[in-house]
């Protein structure tokens, strides 16, 4: 066991007990929320950053994952915590139904068939009232931490969030560091010469747009959990948007950027909001007009260079 | 008979607004190679700017012209001063810094005009009809008048002018153009402006019916962009004729049929695109495109 692993887990188990018991429910709350929309930022990272496609209707499988965990929660009893794994596969069904067909050609088809069903989809969940509760929402009940552990609610939430959270992570880094991570890379910087390197372009770019679809939904279940209530006005493609926001401002092909992303997605509306309604938009357009021109790489890519300006300093 | 007659001639002219919207994106795709997405948001500002020309006492059509100029020229200014620098990125980034666009234009008017819903005159009153037509009224009739006219023009344009040839000389070879001294930077503003100026035009058209506010033109960009693909998303004709089929398809199966639920409209596009990316990729009026490598 090297140091840097050492430091690794202490930082990890840092991150896992010390809000809980340092921050007030308030901020506890808040920084759920934080590690919820990392997931599924991290998940349309993979698809935009790392393999270069569009998905304007994550929005979609967000709430997709959202609603199903709402609705199956009351029927599971103990056992609610497999209403995660449960939308998470049917929503990847939807995804690839409406994936599949969209991908084996140019990006823009995806972009376009993925916000077309992120529209559709409040008008989905309304349309299906006697399952969703129509336009109303549905309200859940906070799961209390199971009997040996010391927690309250909030605290337990945190704790399952932040958990699954670091599990997606991990996983999501073993990927991009294996042969498939480096075939997805390929597809984006160079398809073809990656298909004539054998790379099945179709199956990878499926794959990976099927791993952002679960983790989309994963986050939109956890989101349900943690927010106790889900309806169809605040699932819409202004949601999928924000998630694209969250990629590029955290910063485009890292794994660190869904966490800077997240926190930007979870804090600026509110700040903004005191400004102006429409200003979260305002400032979120220029922002991305402005990184794109002048910092394509987002916050992460931001912090990467003040990093190498200071090393060369060091040794220059 | 009656009744579809009716629905006919809503559809017809609902459709010739999601054309001409469709119009003003595919003259900017072929040359950018992607969709606006930040089109619908454009016409959106022009008919805020158009409302707030008319409530300054301007008559109707002084407004409406003095709205496309003004379009124009913001077109214009946005290709130069934001587009511009990302002239030669990917079309991923420059599909983020539309989207950027997007959200700027839309929280611009949010901000500037709040979300309530406004009324937006029409040319003429609601329930006078054409001629002495049951089935349809004088604003349909117009509507349909303008974008005819739009169709006509915008193609002699492109087909017998000069400037339409440089247009379209960018859009199919870039690197040739530049080498015959055709100013690239130059002809994308102008295609801009166009593109401003006839997204206005559709914007200005759907308001009295949809009522201004900022989300306005989020269903007819959507309405657009599948009449495009259902038309062939390159081709001039193939959008005008996808976008008036999407029109009539909504009017018909959701309204005159009550086929299909009207709250799920959307909805029923979504399978539509689905049905013609799984049948017909390239749309109605596009051959194959090959890329060579």
């Amino acid at each position: 066991m090297n140091k840097r692993l050492i430091l690794q887990l202490i930082l990890l188990i840092i991150l896992i007990l010390a809000p809980q018991f340092l921050l007030s429910s308030y901020h506890l709350f808040r920084l759920t929320l934080v590690a919820a929309y990392a997931i599924v930022v991290l998940g349309l990272n993979l698809l935009m950053g790392y393999n270069g496609q569009f998905s304007l209707g994550h929005s979609s499988f967000f709430a997709i994952g959202a609603y199903l965990t709402a609705i199956m929660i009351p029927h599971l009893g103990p056992y609610y915590l497999l209403a995660i794994p449960c939308s998470a596969v049917i929503s990847l069904l939807v995804g690839l139904i409406i994936g599949i067909p969209a991908i084996r050609f140019h990006g823009i088809y995806l972009a376009i068939v993925t916000l077309t069903l992120a529209v559709a989809t409040p008008q989905i969940i309304k349309f299906l009232e006697p399952w969703t509760s129509g336009a109303m929402g549905i309200n859940l009940d906070k799961p209390s931490a199971p009997n040996f552990l010391p927690l309250n609610p909030d605290q337990w939430i945190y704790f399952l969030t932040i958990l699954i959270t670091i599990f997606l992570f991990y996983l999501a880094r073993n990927l991009i560091e294996s042969r498939v991570g480096r075939a997805i890379i390929a597809i984006h910087d160079n398809p073809i010469a990656a298909s004539t390197l054998g790379v099945n372009i179709s199956a990878y770019k499926i794959m990976v747009f099927g791993v952002s679809v679960m983790y989309a939904s994963i986050a939109g279940s956890l989101a349900a959990l943690i927010l106790q209530f889900v309806a169809p006005d605040v699932l819409t493609f202004e949601l999928s948007i924000y998630f694209v926001i969250g990629v590029i401002v955290g910063g485009v092909r890292s794994l660190w950027g869904p966490i800077y992303g997240a926190f930007y997605i979870v804090f600026l509306p509110n700040i903004a909001n005191a400004i102006s309604k429409g200003a979260p938009e305002v400032i979120s357009g220029l922002i991305l007009i402005l990184l794109l021109i002048f910092l394509p790489e987002g916050i992460h890519g931001g912090l990467r260079k003040i990093y190498v300006y200071l090393q060369q300093k060091r040794y220059a | 008979m009656d009744r579809f007659l009716e629905y006919f001639f809503l559809g017809l002219s609902t459709g010739a607004i999601y054309a001409s919207l469709a119009l003003a994106i595919v003259i900017l795709t072929k040359p950018m190679r992607h969709p606006n997405v930040a089109q619908g948001q454009m016409a959106m500002f022009s008919t805020y700017i158009a409302w707030v020309l008319i409530n300054a006492g301007l008559p109707y059509w002084f407004a409406f012209l003095a709205t496309l100029v003004i379009s124009f020229f913001i077109g214009m200014i946005i290709e130069r001063i934001i587009f511009r620098p990302l002239e030669q990125a990917s079309i991923p980034n420059q599909f983020i810094l539309l989207i950027g666009l997007f959200l700027f234009l839309r929280g611009t008017a949010g901000w500037i005009f709040g979300y309530d819903t406004r009324a937006f005159p029409a040319a003429f009153p609601s329930n006078v009809p054409f001629l002495t037509s049951h089935y349809i009224s004088a604003n349909q009739a117009l509507i349909l008048g303008i974008v005819t006219l739009l169709l006509i023009s915008t193609g002699l344009f492109f087909k017998f002018t000069k400037l339409g040839l440089a247009l379209r000389a960018i859009a199919q070879n870039p690197l040739s153009s530049t080498l015959v001294g055709i100013n690239i930077s130059a002809m994308l503003m102008l295609s801009w402006g166009i593109s401003a100026a006839i997204g206005a035009i559709s914007g200005m058209l759907i308001a009295p019916t949809i009522f201004l506010d900022p989300p306005m033109m989020d269903g007819v960009f959507i309405y657009a962009i599948s009449g495009s693909i259902l038309g062939g998303i390159t081709s001039p004709v193939g959008v005008v004729v996808g976008g008036i089929m999407i029109g009539l398809i909504n009017a018909i199966l959701i309204n005159y049929l009550n086929l299909i639920n009207g709250e799920l409209d959307t909805t029923a596009t979504l399978f539509i695109m689905i049905a013609i990316i799984l049948f017909k990729p390239t749309g109605l009026f596009t051959k194959k495109i090959t890329i060579r490598v």
